[in-house]
């Protein structure tokens, strides 16, 4: 008995340790700031503004995007779970891509769609012979609207279209025996048991809009910061670490209360009672209300959801422009020399190093990052099942991180570990631990489950037959467990390959993972940085796409992650 | 089956990542035992051979770290030095406007470069000799001369004509917070209009649809109409050098430069550039070998056609199409040093609080 | 009263329903026999107006019903599931449909009152449905299409959930309870032990169309083909081919593949028939159990049929016996 108290202890002690150091630590450190003297000159021009300001601004775009978000899912939900059309599952695989695209290509999509290089402008202008681009969509509070529902409609697809086509179909047919229309049986019956997953859903999109960074910095301009985008202006461009600080602890607060409503939105509030044993049929639209509603859903779904990551991969095919300094050499057309630059160090160029370089480092982190974050996943998974009643208290604490925004995580590191014997000044070493810890939270959920699914009598029954504890773990659990440990795997390598918040503020300058360095080529002139650009994001958003795809592959059983 | 194939997909993925691409070696195709770090802002350029030539004769390799804008380098560097890291052994591109903020918080070590002798006092801000001055240049309105000459409208000549109705809509400029350009041209209206009026100006400047930028790339390629980027806006906050690169870089060939600066009296604010020695280098004898080389004659002529700045080195000669396109306001707007230390945080905080409604 | 007219259904390319017709009078109860899958809830979704038939139409008194909606159709359904709201309580599952009928608060109180009453669950009104046992769910779904008072109501095998002892409990509170509510009632079931304990008539629904109706003494005596006593179970179903002598009997169709012999169990006679006929067995036992008052023995002849008889004692299992069937005791039937 004591031994197997040991046994638990020395399973909770490295995770705990881990998120003790590089969570919880800088948490304190940016608390500290916010009351310490060093700094303490930010304080001087302080005004309750620049704490009400962006939170205000927070709020209210992302209960704007929530709103839109919507109302485009819920009918596209309603579409996906009730009808069969022609390319049903082709458009459902699309639009689930944006969801797990990184924010900078999310970014660099919708300039490649409405930027004054995209598309959309210079249709425009070879159309009406003009010379300057007519559509001015960036800088604005639409084009982060826009960017955020193109983000997260995905989820609501997800979530509520999956309890709608699960719901069982007789709820509203007895509603409609007993006498009411079928407007009513909706309202009455469908809508409430829908609501559950209604709400955690709207929730989720929130919690994504509420701590957007990269798309507020990149598409919203001067105007619009949210909490996110202001702890990094403040930090990095005001050196007022105090107010930085302040507002992380803000942004921490806010995203805490919305994920702790959103666990409990989750508790299952009718249990199998409203689910169906299998999930109703699809039917082909027949009346004339149901065929233009499918007409219009899939052209919105495809203008919305799928013409952003088709201009951006398109686009980096294309040149329209001289690169700076190249007389005369104006080729417009197909061209592959975006991609050819990444490999080339020019003498101009942002990094002094071939881009490509950057495609190294991200895949070096990821690589080190989905090892991190699923070896502490499975330690941490261990853990919690050991711990027996005690679980639930623990558990919240490995999935607080999920409610740390990673500018925040970005600060804290900053502050905390720069004269660390760990990382000797190198900041990127932090990279990994960072993303590790983004990632750890998705992880233990992937894990979990499947770990719980593993009948008890099975490993007792291998350690009767005479296997050791580590050979039952190596007979038993690890072949159930393989498929969530791979699943875990890309999950993490995905997170870290498109992490940006974070990775903003540690990325050595002349180190940058592939997001950083999309984020600083966009904001350079000249066709070939935003040509290099495109060219990046269409690789890493094939790279994610990639890791998404495999994960629907081994899509695993019991809890929808996320 | 499939298991295997998962396993080895993700494996070749970890491979892909950590052995197929080996990292290149920078530019050099000689060994060097040491690095020598510099860190500066994007605008930074540099002849490669010249670079190689002082890596070459001190055996060094030198490893230029671009930083975002200025403002953004400068405050990593402090974030990151007071944490206790080193990302650089040097730092090069403070300007006047920030040079407080390097000094209070206590960043470079000081050093007194020969070269320093030659140099004319009116750049010598620093007595402490921290920071040492690099180069310096004129952040003006620039227009566009083409957009000005179709639409039949005369050129602005002064900060007070921006405000007429006349050019509504018709100016960019960059935030202050975020852009050291923004924040140069915002203490020339300080120089101008006097601590009590310069926030009227503005108000009225707002009044008659100014648009803001980020960052001086967006104003420059984005907004600008008479850049590549062939925005909107024919006034823009620059440089007065930046004609000199749009006659450089003009897709055809030109007789003389597409845009141009108001150089009014005051319109335009001198930046001066420093550079330092970052506190608690290792190599502070490369360090200043790479200062010398900063001040040397060969750098400061290859400054202008690089990064567009003058050389505070007058033995430097000027290239010619610098000479044909560049303009030198005859009486820049200045501040002194003291009273932009004691009110630069606050005359942001006003701006933000006036312009962007924070 | 409802009358239903060759209704076409498909299912998955398949016919379901198959030119269905059957006619329902006032007061009267009628069970839906059929097999799991023959379609039977379907035909109920049909009459609900809850799901369209590909062709055919309901009358209620002569009115056809295309155009009415479910919800003004009047007809209570009590769903296999019970399809009790799980986000309402019990009191409040039972008022939705008086709630749609705008009922004034109060009357529904009484009604749901007496409902709650009626099935003995007066302390449950305030109850989340989640937490009931099977047994009171069921009487809160019956109690739910009940309370609006529909003019025709039909039941979803509404035991099929419940475990052997409280089917049989319940089934004879269901059948006081549909005695007492006067109404038309259709009744769906698989279970024919259940159906004649409660119908009026039953309606036999095999291959989408009604193969039989009839009282459950009119069925019993004179199924109508091979597959309804198959499925009634009312005994041995013997091919003419496997009779051991094939000689014809007077009035009867000769024997052949397509016709089918009924020997019921209880009309099997011990011992060898003095007479010439072809129902003579001869088989080792098999099993041997006892029902109260009589055996259920199984027979396997060395042809290999199995035959179950009725025997008055208890026979050694591999002991041979000799039955037979006297010409008068069997039916013939199509197959």
């Amino acid at each position: 008995m004591k031994r197997s108290i040991w046994q638990t202890l020395l399973l909770w002690a490295l995770p705990l340790a881990f998120l003790l150091v590089f969570f919880y630590q800088p948490l304190v450190a940016i608390f500290r700031l916010v009351f310490s003297t060093q700094f303490s000159q930010g304080w001087k021009l302080f005004r309750w503004s620049q704490i009400t300001k962006p939170l205000g601004f927070t709020l209210y775009q992302a209960t704007l995007s929530t709103i839109l978000t919507l109302i485009l899912g819920l009918p596209a939900a309603y579409l996906f779970a009730r009808f069969q059309f022609a390319g049903r599952k082709f458009l459902r695989v699309l639009i689930t891509i944006p969801f797990i695209l990184p924010t900078v290509v999310v970014a660099a999509a919708f300039n490649t769609l409405l930027g004054p290089r995209g598309w959309l402008n210079l249709g425009l202008m070879s159309l009406f012979n003009l010379s300057s681009p007519p559509v001015n969509m960036l800088n604005s509070l639409s084009a982060i609207l826009l960017a955020h529902v193109f983000y997260n409609t995905s989820i609501v697809i997800r979530m509520v279209g999956s309890s709608l086509s699960r719901l069982n179909q007789n709820l509203p047919s007895a509603a409609q025996n007993l006498g009411a229309s079928p407007w009513r049986a909706f309202k009455e019956v469908t809508l409430p048991l829908l609501m559950p997953s209604i709400l955690s859903a709207t929730l989720m999109v929130f919690l994504f809009d509420f701590s957007s960074f990269g798309v507020v910095l990149m598409l919203g301009g001067p105007q619009f910061s949210t909490l996110e985008v202001e702890i990094y202006n403040q930090a990095m461009n005001r050196f007022n670490l105090p107010v930085a600080g302040l507002l992380s602890i803000v942004q921490l607060a806010f995203t805490l209360l919305v994920s702790v409503l959103i666990n409990r939105s989750n508790q299952p509030r009718y249990g199998k009672a409203a689910m169906a044993f299998e999930s109703s049929g699809l039917r082909v639209a027949k009346e004339s209300w149901e065929k233009a509603f499918v007409i219009i859903m899939v052209t919105v779904l495809l203008l919305l959801m799928v013409t952003p990551t088709v201009s951006l991969v398109t686009r980096s095919f294309f040149s329209f422009e001289a690169a700076r300094g190249e007389r005369g050499e104006l080729n417009t057309g197909f061209t592959l020399r975006y991609y050819r630059e990444l490999f080339e160090n020019r003498e101009k160029s942002l990094f002094y190093v071939p881009p490509i370089l950057a495609i190294r480092n991200s895949m070096i982190y990821a690589g080190i990052t989905m090892l991190l974050a699923t070896t502490l996943g499975l330690i941490s998974v261990y853990a919690i099942q050991k711990s027996g009643s005690l679980s639930p208290f623990l558990e919240p604490l490995f999935m607080l991180p999920l409610g740390a925004s990673a500018v925040t995580l970005g600060l804290g590191f900053l502050i905390v570990f720069g004269s660390s014997v760990l990382t000797q000044g190198r900041f990127q070493a932090l990279i990994p631990v960072a993303h590790s810890l983004v990632a750890l939270p998705l992880v233990i959920r992937t894990l979990l489950p499947a770990l719980r699914g593993i009948p008890v009598n099975l490993r007792l029954v291998a350690t009767s037959m005479g296997a050791s504890p580590s050979r039952a773990f190596r007979e038993v659990d690890l072949p159930i467990l393989f498929r969530a440990i791979v699943v875990s795997l890309l999950f993490a390598f995905t997170i870290s390959l498109g992490e940006f918040g974070a990775s903003s503020f540690l990325s050595n300058t002349a180190m940058p993972t592939i997001p950083v360095a999309i984020f600083r080529y966009l904001s350079q002139p000249g066709a070939l940085n935003y040509g290099q650009a495109l060219a990046m994001s269409s690789l890493l958003m094939v790279v994610c796409v990639a890791g998404s795809i495999i994960i629907e592959q081994i899509r695993l059983p019991g809890e929808e992650v996320f | 089956m499939t298991k295997k194939l998962l396993l080895m997909l993700t494996l070749s993925i970890l491979l892909l990542g950590g052995c197929t691409l080996k990292a290149n070696s920078l530019s050099q195709d000689f060994p060097a035992d040491r690095v020598l770090n510099v860190m500066t802002h994007d605008s930074f350029d540099i002849t490669a051979a010249l670079l190689e030539k002082f890596e070459r004769e001190n055996n060094v390799r030198v490893n230029i770290i671009k930083a975002g804008d200025a403002g953004t380098a400068l405050n990593r560097l402090i974030l990151t030095s007071k944490a206790g890291a080193r990302e650089a052994d040097v730092f090069y591109g403070i300007d006047n406007t920030l040079l407080s903020r390097a000094l209070e918080n206590e960043i470079f070590e000081s050093y007194q470069a020969p070269a320093l002798v030659a140099i004319d006092v009116s750049f010598k801000l620093d007595a402490s000799n921290q920071t040492l001055p690099i180069n310096y240049g004129d952040v003006c309105i620039n227009y566009d001369k083409a957009w000005f000459t179709d639409h039949g409208l005369a050129v602005p000549s002064s900060l007070e004509d921006l405000t007429q109705p006349l050019y509504q809509g018709l100016l960019a400029v960059e935030n202050p917070s975020t852009s050291s350009p923004g924040l140069a041209f915002m203490m020339a209206t300080i120089a101008h209009f006097g601590e009590e009026g310069w926030l009227d100006y503005w108000k009225q400047l707002k009044d008659n649809q100014l648009t803001i930028a980020t960052d001086w790339e967006t104003a420059y390629y984005t907004n600008f109409s008479g850049s590549s980027g062939k925005g909107s806006q024919p006034l823009v906050v620059s440089y007065a050098s930046s004609p000199v690169a749009e006659f450089i870089y003009a897709e055809v060939e030109l007789d003389e430069a597409p845009t141009a600066s108001i150089v009014a009296d005051d319109a335009c604010w001198r930046q001066i550039e420093f550079a330092g020695i970052v506190k608690g280098t290792k190599q502070r004898e490369l360090a200043e070998k790479f200062i010398d080389f900063l001040l040397s004659k060969d750098f400061q002529e290859d400054l202008p056609l690089q990064i567009f700045v003058y050389p505070v080195l007058p033995e430097a000669v000027l290239p010619k199409a610098f000479v044909k396109a560049s303009q030198i306001p005859e009486k820049p707007a200045t501040l002194d040093l003291a009273t932009i230390t004691r009110n630069r945080e606050l005359w942001i905080e006003q701006w933000l609080e006036i312009m962007l409604g924070n | 009263m409802l009358s239903v007219r060759d209704i076409y259904k498909k299912y998955e390319g398949a016919p379901l329903l198959n030119g269905l017709s059957f006619d329902l009078a006032q007061g009267e109860i009628i069970c839906l026999l059929g097999s799991s899958g023959s379609g039977k809830s379907t035909l109920l979704r049909i009459i609900a107006g809850l799901e369209e038939a590909e062709s055919g139409a309901v009358y209620w008194d002569g009115v056809d019903l295309a155009q009415t909606p479910a919800h003004k159709r009047g007809y209570g359904l009590m769903f296999q599931d019970y399809a009790l709201f799980p986000h309402r309580n019990v009191y409040d599952n039972i008022a939705f449909g008086l709630r749609m009928q705008k009922h004034p608060e109060a009357d529904i109180e009484k009604i749901v009152g007496e409902r709650l009453k009626s099935i003995r669950m007066e302390n449950f009104a305030k109850r989340p449905v989640t937490e009931l046992s099977g047994g009171e769910q069921q009487r809160v779904a019956l109690a739910r299409a009940l309370a609006p008072d529909p003019r025709l109501l039909m039941l979803d095998e509404p035991l099929g959930a419940l475990d052997q002892g409280l089917r049989e409990e319940l089934t004879q509170e269901l059948r006081q309870t549909l005695r007492d509510s006067h109404k038309p009632v259709i009744y769906v079931t698989h279970d024919h032990q259940e159906a004649f304990g409660l119908a009026d008539r039953l309606l036999i629904l095999h291959d989408g169309v009604i193969v039989q109706g009839g009282s459950p003494q009119e069925l019993f005596e004179n199924p109508a083909n091979a597959w309804v006593a198959g499925f009634l179970g009312l005994g041995n179903l013997i091919s003419g081919n496997d009779l051991q002598n094939d000689r014809m009997l007077s009035g009867q169709p000769e024997p052949s593949n397509e016709t089918v012999w009924l020997l019921r169990p209880f009309d099997a006679r011990m011992g060898d028939s003095q007479a010439d006929i072809p129902f003579n067995f001869e088989g080792d036992v098999l099993d041997c159990i006892y029902m109260g008052e009589r055996y259920r023995t199984k027979l396997r002849t060395p042809q290999g049929i199995i035959l179950s008889i009725e025997t008055p004692s208890l026979c050694v299992m591999g002991e041979q016996i000799k039955v037979y069937w006297q010409v008068e005791d069997v039916l013939c039937l199509k197959s």
